[in-house]
């Protein structure tokens, strides 16, 4: 048997391939809601208030982004800096801890004979030594887990010191070393928060393409012209994606990597097409030309959006919204016209048994529908995964399939 | 003689993360009193806000408390979601200090750690809130004089005053002149408080020591305890205690703070609501009388009854709101009134026209006001002697911008201006120049 051409196997390249496209639609998305709600900068100042909060003293996570620094670091007034460094961590906390000690000095009130009040300041010195003045600065906290974290940091960076006074570069590394460490279990938050918001805008995308995944699986069994023109895009797109492994997260190096075969012998499914796609963009040029932020990331999530609807209408696969298709046709009341349409795409792939699914399906019934809300929901699920998943999956599905291949000298001995 | 720097005597720095998560609930509106966080991060939305904004505009002519409530909350938002403490000081320094370039503003720290009884997730410390204002202090020593926010549910008695020592007896120096971090006291007794309370007895007498200025929030509107345990901190029995020291005022006082506690029961105005609906019951903790048993306990003591009672206290507006009419009937004199007549009998007693101010333009308002200035206290002077100019920025964004306030106040009370702007801050703040 020839593993290659088994029928299974080349229906999951299919599919896999529709998602994969559809997924980069998904992940551009989620990334334009996440620059548009300014989510990375507020949940790695959330974090970071989480870390530094101190409820025996202060909130050091407040005072951290009120350093000049930090806030410097603002693009404008409510936007906060997606990435901070571990250097620039380390550097802004030993100075808020070391200035407690500078600006702690006693006043002491004197009144005149009018009334009037004068004031005398302690005028004792604070050393300059930024070690001396953090360990003061600790001293006039009062003792909590995380005084107790900071003095075991500087006890520490004094025993590895020769002179045993501790060493600001060694206070700093074990300080960006917890930052660090803090830093990579904030990631997997990020990131659980994150598939959330993946599988609402999968669900957006699987609603507002209408894309039934079970609908999408039979259509594809019955339409051997259309499976092989998605399993060649398949192919040729992780041949591309070979060329740079490094770059499979990256969604942009996705989107040109991603290749449409095309076949003068495409029966035309989509109901979501080359017009649609151009009605879109204009709407996102509209909206793109209206809104005030004019930056480069706005910008560059414009072009990736403009490609990846051109991707998806080229596809030219069962999904889309029309009169004439499932679920729109079951209320549209024109069963004559729908059944025109599916004998039409039926007699275009030379395939009779397309002409019965497509006429049935088109006509309402409490079964279609609930395949229908089905098969919603699997792609809804799927499209979820993102990008970066189904590329992933792809390419093992494609080195699985040409594993399998026999080559062609075995073929002609065979037969 | 000499003049003394121009000063705005009640400012606000804070920003949106020192207040607690359902700060909301301080609209008078049922709708946003259940979803208050809901509603937060909707507001929180620029363009959003620009909408309700503009529908505001609309109704303006309508003229209420709750209007007047949901104006000051967009304005803060507007300031405060954006911006840090310090961010905030120089929106106003930069307008004050095209009046003088010496301007003194005074910023009031608020504790609001307290205004809710469910524990917020974003709000931060109090002291926290604290050490950002003293960063101001530190940057603008000559400019900026912090008040510090206490609340006797925070710290009580001895502990208060060695908690508040770490900010009148800090600071710093700066061309040879030495400065602490704070020079005064704010109350805000709206967020769930009796200024009356035992617990800031000791904190009153350091206060009267150590001539350190009070400023106190007297308003029917504004910021209030949002919270579901209203009962518990006004309960009808045992009535609150006072630090009253048993003189004929004070007994007086208290008597009449006790029956109308007894009415607001009575009209079921102090009810445990889950939505925080605490709107009449938090007028008894801003009530101008609660200050009689402390002046007459410490008659030294500086004490400045902000707002004037606010503008619908200095004239009745009754008859545009229903609830205010309700109250009347309750409590029938007007704040202002009592304000007047408390300025009289105590001489160290002082009122602002921060807020009020935006009501300059309104001719009954500016008369009554006028009228208030050139009443003659005991000893035969007017009181506009003890009358400070204030603005209460950022709380007035919606209705006037900072610099029309100030013209406005220049304009409609010009033959008080020096007086109010420059002799009397001087006068209470007593700092050296």
């Amino acid at each position: 048997m020839n593993f290659a051409d088994n029928n299974i196997l080349l229906l999951l390249i299919s599919l896999v391939f529709i998602y994969a496209v559809l997924s980069i639609l998904v992940s551009i998305l989620t990334e334009a809601w996440n620059h548009r709600s300014k989510i990375r900068g507020i949940f790695l100042k959330d974090s970071i208030y989480k870390m530094l909060k101190d409820p025996l003293n202060k909130d050091y996570g407040y005072l951290f982004y009120n350093h000049i620094t930090i806030s410097g670091l603002k693009s404008a007034p409510d936007k906060l800096p997606h990435y901070i460094s571990s250097r620039m961590f380390a550097e802004v906390l030993i100075d808020i801890i070391a200035q407690q000690a500078v600006h702690n000095r006693k006043v002491q009130v004197i009144l005149d004979e009018t009334g009037n009040k004068q004031y005398q300041l302690d005028t004792t010195e604070v050393s300059s030594d930024i070690i001396k003045r953090f360990q003061l600065g600790l001293n006039t906290m009062n003792t909590s887990p995380f005084t107790d974290l900071l003095q075991s940091f500087l006890d520490k960076s004094k025993n590895e010191s020769s002179e045993n006074e501790g060493d600001y570069s060694k206070l700093k590394a074990h300080i960006e070393q917890w930052f660090n460490d803090y830093m990579d279990r904030v990631s997997g938050w990020y990131k659980t928060k994150q598939q959330r918001k993946f599988l609402v805008v999968g669900f957006v995308v699987a609603i507002s393409l209408n894309v039934d995944s079970l609908h999408l699986l039979k259509v594809l069994s019955l339409d051997d012209n259309l499976k092989d023109r998605l399993v060649a895009s398949a192919e040729q797109t992780v041949d591309n994606l070979k060329k740079d492994s490094t770059m499979r997260s990256d969604l942009g190096f996705l989107l040109q990597s991603t290749t449409i075969v095309k076949s003068k012998d495409d029966v035309n499914y989509t109901a979501f097409d080359s017009i649609d796609a151009a009605k879109i963009q204009r709407m996102i040029h509209k909206l793109d030309s209206s809104s005030r932020i004019k930056n480069g990331i706005a910008k560059k999530e414009i072009r990736q959006l403009d490609s990846a609807i051109n991707m998806v209408a080229e596809l030219n696969v069962p999904i889309g919204w029309s009169r004439t298709v499932a679920p729109a046709s079951w209320w549209s009341g024109n069963d004559k016209q729908a059944k025109e349409v599916s004998f039409s795409i039926a007699q275009n792939s030379k395939n009779p048994g397309l002409i019965d699914y497509m006429a049935h399906r088109n006509s309402w019934s409490w079964g279609n529908f609930f395949k229908y809300l089905l098969g919603i929901a699997i792609s809804g699920v799927s499209l979820s995964f993102g990008a970066p998943f189904w590329f992933d999956i792809l390419t093992k599905f494609v080195n699985v399939r040409r594993s399998g291949k026999i080559p062609e000298g075995d073929k002609s001995s065979k037969s | 003689m000499k003049q003394y720097p121009f000063s705005n005597i009640h400012t606000h720095v804070f920003n949106s993360e020192c207040a607690p998560d359902n700060f909301l609930r301080i609209l008078p509106s049922k709708f946003v009193r259940r979803r208050p966080k809901l509603i937060k991060r909707v507001l929180d939305t620029k363009w959003v806000r620009n909408v309700i904004v503009f529908f505001a505009q609309i109704g303006r002519k309508k003229d209420n408390n709750k209007r007047k409530a949901f104006d000051k909350y967009i304005g803060f938002l507007e300031v405060a979601t954006q911006r840090k403490q310090l961010d905030v000081f120089e929106l106003e320094f930069e307008v004050g200090k095209q009046f003088d370039s010496g301007v003194r503003i005074v910023g009031l720290t608020m504790n609001m750690d307290f205004m809710d009884n469910s524990a917020s997730k974003f709000q931060i410390s109090f002291d926290s809130q604290l050490e950002a204002v003293k960063d101001i202090k530190r940057y603008y020593p000559n400019n900026f004089f912090p008040f510090l926010g206490v609340d006797p549910r925070h710290k009580s008695g001895t502990d208060l005053v060695n908690w508040s020592k770490d900010y009148f007896e800090r600071g710093l120096e700066k061309d040879g002149m030495v400065f602490p971090y704070f020079s005064g006291i704010k109350l805000y007794p709206a967020l769930g408080f009796f200024a009356f309370d035992p617990r800031l007895d000791d904190l009153y007498a350091y206060a009267e020591i150590n001539q350190l200025p009070i400023i106190t929030h007297v308003t029917r509107v504004g910021s209030q305890y949002i919270g579901s345990k209203i009962t518990e901190l006004i309960p009808k029995e045992p009535k609150p205690k006072s630090l009253s020291n048993k003189n004929a005022e004070s007994e007086k006082a208290m008597t009449d703070i006790y029956e109308r506690i007894d009415a607001y029961y009575d009209k079921k105005w102090i009810v445990d609501d889950k939505t925080g609906n605490n709107d009449k019951a938090c007028d008894l903790f801003s009530h101008p009388q609660n200050y009689i048993p402390i002046l007459e306990k410490y008659p030294k003591l500086k004490i400045c009854l902000a707002h004037m009672g606010g503008s619908n206290e200095i004239v009745d507006n009754s008859s545009k709101d229903a609830d205010l009419r309700k109250i009347r009937r309750v409590d029938p004199e007007l704040w202002c009134n009592r304000i007047r007549e408390m300025m009289v009998n105590y001489p160290n007693l002082y009122t602002d026209i921060s807020y009020t101010v935006s009501d300059l333009d309104n001719k009954k308002v500016k008369a009554a006001i006028i009228a208030f200035m050139n009443t003659l206290d005991k000893q035969g002077k007017p009181l506009a002697k003890r009358v400070l100019f204030g603005t209460d920025f950022f709380m007035t964004e919606q209705e006037k911008r900072e610099s029309e306030l100030f013209k406005l106040s220049q304009i409609e009370l010009s033959a008080f201006h020096d007086t109010i702007t420059r002799d009397n801050p001087q006068e209470f703040l007593r700092q050296p120049l």
